[in-house]
């Protein structure tokens, strides 16, 4: 109670202060700048028309940023496992991870579009470029961080490579890979509503709903789409939190919070 | 058991160098020799390369120039930091060698548990290292010694980090093994008290680069018992040891 209670105190303060400004503030002409609480849920969630329409794009967008995610883990992890096994990869490939990090991702979307067709296939593309650095560095940190001694154990019984990767490395480095899950997933979801507002052809995703219902002035569904991806992003954190505490939390604290 | 005679070496270290580049030297000129059925102990300042010794020992270094000779394939590696893998249970860690070695899956885990019990740790096969005791983890890092049968057994400050009465219950743990395996062992030690306790001979190291420098016999019976730390006799060989350390830095 103690834990739930004053973040509760925030949020019905914050809905409290949101409903404060729609129906205080603003004159019913420009309320649709800050739909009322109350015309959210009605107009969005409890018409079952509107609602069909935001649950298909809530599936569509979960689908997408699923898909990245699970290109760039295979991708991440992979990359991090070959620079692993010698510095001169490392000093071969990690530069151009860090690239893929540092440019402006959101410049490259529109070439996307004319090379990979502006439909679900680009939508990936997107999640993947903002969900693998994280992925590849924290996974590569993981496996360099084990200590020496660890390694001369298996030294000393003329373990192989292969052997030492499964038995000590990818062990060692799970609770780090599981926190670049978390900050990947996160991309990931981000990259799915983003490559909607680029990449149009399709069912529509909660970016595609959300441009549209910006372009037709219909404020109430389109706070509702936002409310969605929004929830989408928290409750992606809140599963790969708990996904990391059942898999590292008995041996590794890190795990917490 | 005193066989008349030495009994077989395991361990020869012959004019052993070991440099590194950049130009230091960790030891120079080192000869030792540890044989079946008795505890060498090695001591010596900081950085005087006694690690650097046990190493080549165990075959993870190579030197510069000089001969280690191992004559057993047998060697279990104890250090001060128990090594063991925080995500394994104190079964599955002293299971490890086994998986490494690729032998037969069946009988491992009773090979295990029996290591285990045989450091009174029978209670606590399923524990994770994260709840166990300082003493008890390095408990753990004997059995998965121990589970090898090995023949030359290495220590590196192995009870260093521990508290005074932890340490001393593990010094008796470690004779009670010796005196059941009767294994040779070379065992690094910054404590004159443990070193006399444990060892038949006490090695004196130069500082760096280390060399040999003096030799203590220990003349003590064995069993030793625990209360062997408190006699007369025990503090005047830790004083001779004393002694040869500070003429030897």
């Amino acid at each position: 109670m103690k834990r739930v209670l004053p973040p509760l105190v925030v949020l019905v303060t914050m809905l409290g202060a949101w409903t404060a400004v729609s129906y205080g503030v603003l004159s019913p002409r420009r309320r649709f700048l800050l739909p009322p609480v109350d015309e959210v849920v009605r107009v969005g969630f409890l018409d079952p028309h509107n609602r069909a329409e935001l649950l298909a794009g809530l599936a569509l967008t979960t689908r997408v940023a699923g898909t990245g995610l699970a290109i760039s883990v295979v991708l991440g992890v992979g990359l991090a496992v070959v620079m692993a096994q010698s510095r001169l990869l490392e000093r071969a490939v990690y530069p151009y991870v860090v690239v893929v990090q540092t440019i402006p991702v959101l410049a490259l979307v529109p070439l996307f579009g004319f090379w990979f067709g502006f439909g679900f296939p680009s939508r990936v593309l997107v999640c993947v470029l903002l969900s693998l650095f994280p992925l590849v560095a924290n996974t590569l940190f993981g496996i360099r961080s084990v200590p020496k001694a660890q390694h001369q154990l298996f030294d000393l019984h003329r373990a192989g490579r292969w052997t030492r990767l499964w038995k000590l490395q990818l062990p060692a480095a799970l609770p780090a890979l599981f926190t670049g899950l978390r900050i990947a997933a996160g991309g990931s979801v981000i990259g799915a509503v983003v490559g909607d507002f680029f990449f149009r052809q399709g069912e529509p995703g909660l970016g595609v709903l959300i441009d549209n219902y910006r372009s037709q002035l219909a404020s109430a569904r389109m706070f509702a789409a936002v409310v969605l991806a929004s929830g989408l992003g928290i409750a992606v954190f809140l599963v790969f939190g708990a996904l990391a505490r059942w898999a590292v939390g008995r041996w590794h604290e890190s795990a917490d919070g | 058991m005193t066989a008349p005679g030495p009994a077989e070496p395991l361990l020869d270290l012959t004019g052993v160098t070991r440099s590194f580049s950049g130009g230091v030297t960790a030891i120079t000129d080192v000869d030792l020799t540890v044989r079946r059925g008795e505890i060498v102990a090695l001591m010596g300042p900081s950085g005087c390369g006694k690690s650097t010794v046990l190493q080549l020992a165990a075959g993870l270094d190579r030197p510069t120039s000089g001969a280690v000779a191992r004559h057993t394939g047998r060697v279990g590696y104890v250090w001060q930091d128990p090594t063991l893998l925080p995500w394994r249970t104190a079964r599955r860690n002293v299971e490890l060698f086994d998986e490494l070695d690729g032998t037969p899956k069946a009988g491992r885990r009773q090979r295990a548990e029996r290591a285990l019990a045989a450091v009174g740790l029978a209670e606590f096969v399923d524990h994770r290292p994260a709840q166990l005791s300082g003493g008890m983890r390095m408990r753990v890092a004997l059995a998965r010694a121990l589970v090898v049968e090995p023949e030359l057994f290495l220590f590196d400050e192995p009870f260093a980090a521990l508290d005074e009465l932890t340490r001393h219950e593990l010094g008796d743990e470690l004779l009670r093994l010796f005196a059941r395996h009767g294994f040779g062992a070379l065992f690094v030690t910054h404590s004159a008290g443990e070193a006399v306790h444990l060892a038949d001979r006490v090695l004196v190291m130069s500082p760096r680069p280390g060399r040999v420098v003096a030799e203590v016999a220990v003349p003590f019976d064995r069993p030793r018992s625990p209360g062997a730390r408190t006699s007369p006799e025990h503090a005047a060989l830790v004083g001779a040891v004393s002694r040869a350390m500070v003429a030897a830095s």
